[in-house]
């Protein structure tokens, strides 16, 4: 080979050449090694956000039917427009990309940035819940250019009857940060709508369906490829209640105007039929998803209340708490039904004059007697002679300071006074005193209307406190029953032959003989009672009723069962402020009895199963007892 | 002219190397069109592989001294060329690049390519000096800075450059002194900034500044380069697997069968792939850098050199761009990329390669 001279030249930059390129190879090996290997993982899922997405496919709620079936709560199909945030450095880049095309309210848009952290980037983010057909039709129409954009179907949940019976039903909302956390809400995720009170938060691991989802995979315009994957959502299921809506419906219609609350069960198996809360609230409203105006229209009403009052407000039980007096003194042989005692009108025990709500006096009175007109001063004498410790050991045996169990949350508890408690509470020595207040249900006595419920149904079906509940049964979507409720006995109590038997005499008296609790006598219902007048300020003042400013006024107390001689129905009525049981609450109660049986008659007759194998059951397990 | 020894010193291993990358490419093409509006462009490109290596063999039948002597007249028929489809050239996207022949599209830049390396190879090999100064780069700048500038105009800027790597890979291996190579950039540079204030379009512009800052803009330049990224990074080792790429498959990254095929390679073959692919190249580099070496004469030295530089350019502005360090410039990378001419240019240059390798004894 020649060789030219200066081809040595030409080599040596040749040489320069070579290195360069091998230099350069060996950059774009790190290159890539850097890129797929060290940092696959990231990359990798960048990949995955780019063209997987998540179509949520929300599961309905399941209904809540009472218990002839009406419903009580269901579904309504509602849109939300929802945006994919992953072709977007953020959610207000995705929000900003939309803006001309499809406007969000301030708020709307700070709840969206809010959810945003919590809810995967494959996964739409809802910006508007609940929208109007316009707005389905247009992000629709437009899909082609707002890939991102999703008309995310949701059923809503609905209650067609509004305000009735809602601080029992509840409401939903959405998962709260507290049950995030909560192993019991494990399988919710940010953004479920979960039941936060009544029925609704009680049952809503039967009501809540679990949400389904498609997988698609989709192109760089955001349209769907093809289906990688589809799970069905699995509805919520059926949940049917012992609430009577009809009777609920009068019910509430007889509190009109008032704040109280009633409570209509069987005293033989504690099913309830009616759970009245006034004033109330429309749980539609809290419905909405991104949505503040439930909660400020609630707010500034004083007309709405999610105050469950049967089960979370505590009262004073007034005359009423007398029942558990006479029974405790019968069954601590303090008394005798017969043994007669003198009443003056008033009545001095530790040096203190404690009156009688008849001015003159009930001259002699023995039990009867002093059950029908609730004499002061012949329960004082019991409750002097028992004692504060036997009193409140009475109290809670017959579920009374003690939670019922019933099947919603936030029970509360109440209290029966005694001196250890009060020395554990206030570091107050016991003023013997305060036993003759506790003997007619004033003091610091605190009890709820379902407790009264439980304490009466125990004196009409001789001694046995079941669990009260709501709860009937849990069907499937397909209405194959999964759970049937049955009555739960927390207990039974061996009480005296003759003692019940003696108090519901009593009780008889207060609606028949000229009672305090006459004006709830209904012609054909042969029923028993008894009233209560819960003072929250002292009678010693001397002031009637009808002088104090309302909210200082008496609550208003009846008590009831009938028929006497096979109890079927316990019913509790409190007015608050209303004034003198008698007046106040005896007639609702004696409306709502009258309203239980012809109900109860008209279904008979007009042969619908439902209501006819209901009152059967309730008869078999009387006839059992 | 043909003779039976010619054969002796034919580089059979390039032309293999040459032709398992296109096959490759041709496996590329199908993947990234298989399942778009045009499920056969694999097939069109088996043909532009066929037509290339049927030049690539005429090319091998001529010295490629008479090439060389010949180069001023394909040069000025290029630059024609290249005018007429400034003036009436088919309009794709707002560049005029293409002339239209009968069923075919040709890029007379592709042409120009070629005739301006060969044309640069002959004037410094009859120049015949060993060390060359400022002043004698400055015809050879003008020879490459005419197309340079007309290709520049269409517009497209990427394939301007590559003029510009062609007259820096000729001069420096014909002897250019590192002042004068200095010279060069310091000018070229000035040409940048005057540019960028004069003629340089928005949308160029964006490119250069989205690519600064990728987050700027994610609908537009921005969000190629992540996408590209992203595709290349999710390939991982082993890869998605052929026909498996979402990011290609799912046309998240624009252009797949053209400009951005290796990162469709990178994400469907993963590492691995990457790795036996850059082998593939190498082999082809080195092979040419020995040819460069052994050839006969300076004019050899220079053609196989500038094409080296020409191939070398061309490689690492697409995998930069692939990898994200580098903005998306509209430059296919040899042999992979679809496109008729552009595969047919660069046969081309493999024949020139070929045919200085196999001359080297000869006379």
């Amino acid at each position: 080979m020649r060789l030219q001279p200066e081809m040595n030249h030409f080599y040596s930059r040749l040489k320069v050449l070579q290195y360069l390129t091998i230099l350069l190879f060996l950059f774009f090996l790190s290159a890539f090694w850097y890129l797929q290997v060290i940092h696959h993982d990231y990359y990798s899922q960048l990949s995955e956000i780019n063209h997987l997405r998540i179509v949520p496919l929300r599961a309905p709620r399941g209904a809540i039917l009472d218990c002839r079936g009406e419903l009580l709560a269901g579904n309504r199909p509602s849109y939300n427009i929802a945006i994919y945030r992953s072709e977007f450095n953020s959610a207000r880049e995705a929000l900003s990309n939309i803006r001309s095309f499809f406007p969000l309210r301030p708020e709307e848009a700070t709840a969206a940035l809010q959810n945003d952290r919590s809810i995967p980037l494959n996964r739409p983010l809802v910006i508007r819940g609940d929208a109007s057909f316009e707005e389905v039709t247009l992000v629709e129409s437009r899909k082609v250019v707002y890939p991102n954009l999703l008309v995310e179907v949701e059923p809503k949940r609905l209650y067609p009857y509004h305000q009735l019976a809602a601080p029992m039903m509840g409401y939903i909302g959405e998962l709260s940060l507290n049950e995030i956390k909560d192993p019991a809400y494990r399988r919710f995720k940010a953004g479920d709508l979960v039941g936060q009170l009544g029925i609704e938060k009680t049952y809503n691991h039967y009501l809540a369906g679990t949400d389904g989802w498609i997988k698609q995979m989709v192109n760089s315009k955001g349209s769907q490829v093809r289906v990688l994957q589809r799970q069905e959502p699995q509805p919520g299921k059926t949940i049917t209640l012992t609430l009577d809506s009809r009777l609920q419906q009068y019910i509430e219609s007889l509190f009109n105007g008032l704040r109280g609350a009633a409570v209509v069960l069987s005293p033989q198996s504690g099913e309830i039929m009616a759970m009245v809360n006034s004033p109330s609230f429309d749980p539609n409203l809290f419905a909405r998803r991104l949505s503040s105006v439930g909660w400020s229209e609630w707010l500034g009403n004083p007309f709405y209340s999610l105050q469950n009052r049967c089960i979370q407000n505590l009262y004073p039980p007034g005359s009423a708490f007398k029942l558990l007096i006479a029974i405790a003194a019968l069954e601590e042989e303090v008394i005798t039904p017969s043994a007669k005692l003198y009443c003056y009108g008033a009545i001095y025990l530790y040096g203190h004059r404690f009156s009688c709500h008849a001015l003159g006096g009930h001259g002699l009175v023995d039990l009867y007697k002093g059950i029908v007109h609730s004499c002061n001063v012949y329960f004082y004498q019991l409750g002097q002679r028992l004692g504060a410790n036997r009193i409140a050991a009475y109290a809670h045996e017959l579920g009374l300071g003690v939670k019922t169990g019933i099947d919603l949350p936030y029970e509360k508890e109440g209290l029966i006074p005694t001196p250890q408690w009060k020395e554990a509470q206030w570091g107050e020595k016991w003023n013997p005193g305060e036993t003759i207040s506790v003997a007619i249900g004033q003091g610091a006595v605190q009890v709820t209307p379902l407790q009264m419920a439980v304490f009466v149904s125990a004196i009409a079906n001789g001694g046995t406190i079941y669990q009260p509940y709501l709860l009937e049964k849990v069907a499937d979507s397909s209405g194959r029953v999964l759970v049937r409720n049955h009555p739960k006995v927390s207990r039974r109590l061996s009480l005296k032959p003759g003692t019940l038997e003696q108090v519901r005499k009593g009780m008889w008296g207060v609606v028949n003989d000229n009672g305090t609790g006459w004006r709830a006598w209904v012609e054909g219902i042969d029923m028993a009672g008894k009233t209560g007048t819960a003072q929250l300020v002292s009678s010693k003042s001397g002031v009637s009723d009808e002088m104090l400013p309302p909210d200082l006024r008496s609550h208003a107390w009846f008590v009831g069962f009938a028929p006497f001689d096979h109890p079927e129905v316990v019913v509790v009525v409190l007015v608050e402020n209303g004034g003198a049981g008698g007046v106040a609450a005896a007639p609702i109660a004696g409306k709502i009895f009258k309203a239980y049986f012809s109900i109860k008659e008209e279904a008979k007759t007009a042969g619908r199963p439902t209501l006819s194998t209901a009152s059967q059951g309730s008869k078999s397990i009387s006839s059992q007892k | 002219m043909w003779e039976r020894r010619l054969l002796a010193n034919f580089d059979w291993s390039l032309l293999a190397l040459v032709i398992v990358t296109a096959a490759v490419g041709v496996l590329l093409i199908f993947s990234a069109t298989h399942k778009t509006a045009q499920p056969h462009l694999y097939l069109t490109q088996l043909l532009w592989v066929g037509i290339g290596l049927g030049f690539l063999l005429i090319i091998l039948f001529f010295d490629y001294h008479f090439l060389a002597q010949i180069s001023k007249y394909i040069y000025s028929i290029s630059l024609l060329m290249l005018i007429y489809s400034l003036l009436f050239g088919s309009e794709v996207s707002g560049v005029r690049r293409w002339i239209r022949l009968g069923g075919f599209s040709l890029q007379p830049s592709e042409v120009a390519k070629i005739a301006t390396l060969l044309l640069l190879a002959y004037y410094y090999a009859e120049m015949e000096k060993v060390v060359l100064r400022f002043k004698d780069v400055i015809i050879p700048g003008l020879i490459a800075a005419l197309p340079a500038g007309l290709v520049a105009m269409q517009p497209n800027l990427g394939s301007a450059l590559t003029f510009v790597a062609i007259y820096l890979g000729v001069s420096f291996v014909a002897g250019a002194r590192l002042r004068t190579l200095g010279q060069i950039i310091l000018v070229l540079l000035l040409i940048a900034v005057v540019s960028w204030f004069t003629i340089l379009k928005d949308y160029q512009k964006e490119r250069l500044t989205t690519f600064l800052q990728p987050r700027l803009d994610p609908a537009d330049a921005g969000y190629q380069v992540r996408q590209l990224k992203i595709a290349v990074g999710s390939g991982g080792i082993w890869g998605k697997g052929f026909l498996s790429g979402s990011q290609s498959q799912l046309e998240f990254v624009p252009a797949q069968h053209t400009d951005f095929i290796f990162s469709l390679l990178a994400e469907e073959e993963g590492f691995v792939g990457i790795v036996l692919m850059l082998a593939l190249y190498l082999g082809i580099l080195l092979r040419i850098l020995n040819s460069a070496k052994v050839a006969r004469d300076p004019l050899g030295v220079f053609i196989t050199g500038g094409f080296l530089s020409l191939f070398l350019f061309q490689l690492s502005t697409n995998i930069s761009m692939t990898v994200g360090l580098m903005p998306t410039s509209g430059l296919p990378i040899p042999l992979l990329s679809y496109g008729g001419s552009y595969m047919i240019a660069t046969l081309a240059g493999v024949g020139l390669v070929l045919n200085v390798r196999m001359r080297r004894t000869v006379n």
